[in-house]
């Protein structure tokens, strides 16, 4: 035999665990090879080193631990077993669960786990779609005509980033169009509607979008060009104020007043985002309460023109300045978006697909940032363009007669909850409606799952 | 009582009887645990998932193999398991900065390989043979760890992995022979004329 056979049966020929035959061989080469008398050496230096690994002692409260994680597993069985009658016979040989059963047995299980781990996520996230897809106005669709597929697919992705972006952050609502070219391209032109009389930041927003109106990008900077970029460069720094009111006036005629005041706000170009009128019993206790949107810039008058109908109880005017915090949103978001460039840059330039996914995940970091921080100042610019004004109408003299009694409050409270109570059992009704079918699928996923996972141990066993 | 009435207890469910059943291997199982996985607080996770499994599947256990030879091949298999999972899991970015609400900060991870408690109790050159070990592929690093540390025979360890005796056999002399080559970069062994008496000894 050969060194290399031997120094193959070295090892097994330590433990002794070799033929007499193999051993023999092995002893007679050993006396005639130095190179194998070392590399035996070796090797018993090296189990000697693992040897002398210690044993070490269990950790403190690990058989406490241990018994009670069993305890916890009977415990689960034995429920499981008590609820199990129901569910062994749908699960039964007969029946629809049955005949699901041996075809599952027969089919794969993995395969079948996939698929409806899949109809499972479409689910949910139609749901999810359906459920938020009301704060998205503008839908973004995808023009691609030609180039190469690869690019379709990483823009297509892109395109679903930036739709979710939208419906998220866009409660202002976002017009995407679609702009067919010779070249894959995507744009989101940031028409965004603000009630007028804003800011200078926002007037500029209804300028539309650059990049395609100068012609002077070509397509590589689509991503920069999704990004409405009004926000950037306005150059004057008007302070950022969210002016907010809130009223109580007593008028003759609550009737009256309530349509005066839509009037009023009407004529402020402003709207009622909420009103609410009532009628005591007696027809004497009336009331109503309105929650006014303004652009900031009647805010005042208005609030001058409300205490004019009657008699002012309160008037509590706050504002909040986030001067500050605009600008420097506006400064990252620059920032965010010139490495976005330098990384698009960069992305031209790579060539290895390693390069292209580390540069491609960068930039669906930045993306996700850049998204945020618009979001952000959206919501600002819609606070700062438009100040809330809570009005609340009461009857002349009405509210000298004190407070209403403790019983009364109580019986109020009492049937406030009562509603609530209804309120929220029809809530539920309708979740369950919601849920129900994905609760369905998911629990047909976690069977068959349980099912691999039994495989699993019985092969292990 | 015997193993093999315990079993019987248990498989009866009495719960006292597995306590009984599994005390005398529970150090056994950790260290198999701990020396696959190289941490004490991982050891003890993967220890008690064996453990646990074992107690769950004792109702088909037969008796075809001894009890320890099946807990071992329950116990292996759950560091397997774990440590496979956890490869496929992907990580992590360390440079990827945590967005909180008060701006971005940098990701901070704790250091696994150096809880002061176990650097300090264990001694420098035990860290070294267990890191060494740890490199291994997870198939050899488990029969080291039955052969040198829980001291298996080949048959024994075959019917642990359910594998042949020539795998054992192949695995271990590979394992062995990786192991010599880290050890040797390190410098672990003693110099040379010392191979060299052996090699006077032998002769």
């Amino acid at each position: 035999m050969k060194c290399p056979e031997i120094q193959d049966l070295l090892s097994p020929y330590l433990d002794g665990e070799l033929s007499a035959h193999e051993a023999k061989q092995v002893n007679r080469h050993l006396e005639t090879c130095p190179v194998c008398v070392r590399e035996l050496a070796g090797l018993r230096s090296t189990v000697e080193l693992c040897r002398s690994l210690e044993v070490v002692e269990v950790p403190a409260g690990f058989h406490e631990n241990t018994m009670n994680l069993v305890r916890n597993r009977v415990l689960k069985q034995s429920r499981e077993d008590s609820r199990g009658g129901v569910l062994k016979t749908l699960m039964g040989k007969a029946g629809f669960f049955g005949t699901i059963r041996s075809a599952l047995d027969k089919a794969s299980y993995r395969g079948l786990a996939a698929v409806a781990a899949t109809l499972v996520v479409l689910f949910a996230a139609g749901f999810f779609w359906n459920f938020f897809g009301g704060f998205g106005v503008g839908s973004p669709q995808l023009a691609s005509k030609s180039g190469p597929a690869a690019d379709e697919m990483v823009l297509e992705e892109k395109a679903a980033g930036v739709a979710e972006f939208g419906a998220v952050g866009g409660t202002t609502g976002i017009g995407a169009e679609a702009l067919s070219g010779t070249t894959p391209e995507l744009e989101m032109p940031g028409n965004i509607k603000f009630p007028q009389e804003g800011s200078e930041a926002v007037k500029s927003t209804s300028q539309g979008p650059r990049g395609r109106a100068d012609g002077e990008t070509p397509s590589a900077s689509m991503l920069t060009r999704i990004a409405p970029q009004q926000f950037v460069d306005t150059g004057s720094y008007e302070r950022k104020v969210i002016k907010n009111a809130d009223l109580v006036i007593e008028v003759p005629d609550i009737q009256k007043a309530y349509d005066e005041i839509v009037t009023m706000v009407r004529q402020s170009n402003g709207y009622v985002q909420d009103g609410e009128l009532w009628q005591g019993d007696d027809g004497g206790r009336q009331g109503a309460r309105l929650l006014v949107r303004v652009p900031s810039g009647s805010f005042e008058d208005l609030v001058t023109k409300l205490g004019g109908l009657g008699k002012v109880k309160v008037e509590r005017i706050y504002s909040n300045d986030i001067t500050g915090q605009y600008y420097d949103a506006e400064a990252r978001l620059r920032n965010f978006e010139r490495q976005e460039q330098r990384y698009l840059e960069l992305l031209d330039r790579a060539d290895r697909i390693s390069d292209i996914i580390a540069v491609e995940r960068e930039l669906e970091r930045l993306r996700g940032q850049i998204e945020m921080l618009i979001a952000q100042i959206r919501a600002w610019d819609s606070a700062v363009g438009l100040s809330t004004i809570r009005v609340e109408l009461r009857v002349e003299g009405a509210g000298s007669t004190g407070p209403p009694g403790i019983f009364a409050q109580a019986v109020l409270a009492f049937m406030e909850t009562l509603k609530d109570m209804v309120d929220l059992a029809g809530w539920v009704v309708i979740f369950v409606g919601r849920v129900g079918p994905v609760a369905v699928l998911a629990g047909l996923v976690w069977l068959v799952y349980r099912r691999l996972v039994r495989r699993g141990q019985d092969k292990g066993v | 009582m015997s193993e093999k009435e315990l079993v019987e207890r248990v498989q009866r469910g009495d719960l006292s009887a597995f306590e009984e059943l599994i005390r005398p291997y529970e150090k056994k199982v950790f260290n198999l645990a701990y020396r696959m996985c190289g941490s004490v607080e991982d050891a003890k996770d993967l220890a008690q998932e064996a453990i646990v499994r074992a107690f769950s599947g004792l109702s088909s256990f037969r008796g075809d193999a001894s009890f320890s030879t099946w807990l071992y091949r329950i116990a292996s298999n759950a560091c397997l398991d774990e440590l496979r999972r956890r490869k496929r899991q992907p990580a992590d970015y360390l440079d990827e900065p945590v967005i909180t609400v008060d701006g971005e900060i940098r990701r901070q991870v704790a250091d696994p390989s150096q809880n002061p408690l176990e650097v300090v109790e264990r001694s420098e050159l035990q860290q070294i043979i267990q890191d060494s070990l740890t490199s291994l592929p997870e198939e050899y690093r488990v029969v080291v760890v039955l052969r040198e540390i829980q001291g298996f025979s080949y048959q024994e360890i075959a019917e642990i992995l359910n594998c042949s005796l020539g795998t054992v056999k192949s695995r271990l002399n590979r394992a062995r022979k990786a192991l010599k080559e880290k050890f040797t970069v390190l410098e672990l062994f003693p110099s040379t004329s010392v191979s060299k008496r052996e090699e006077g000894g032998r002769q």
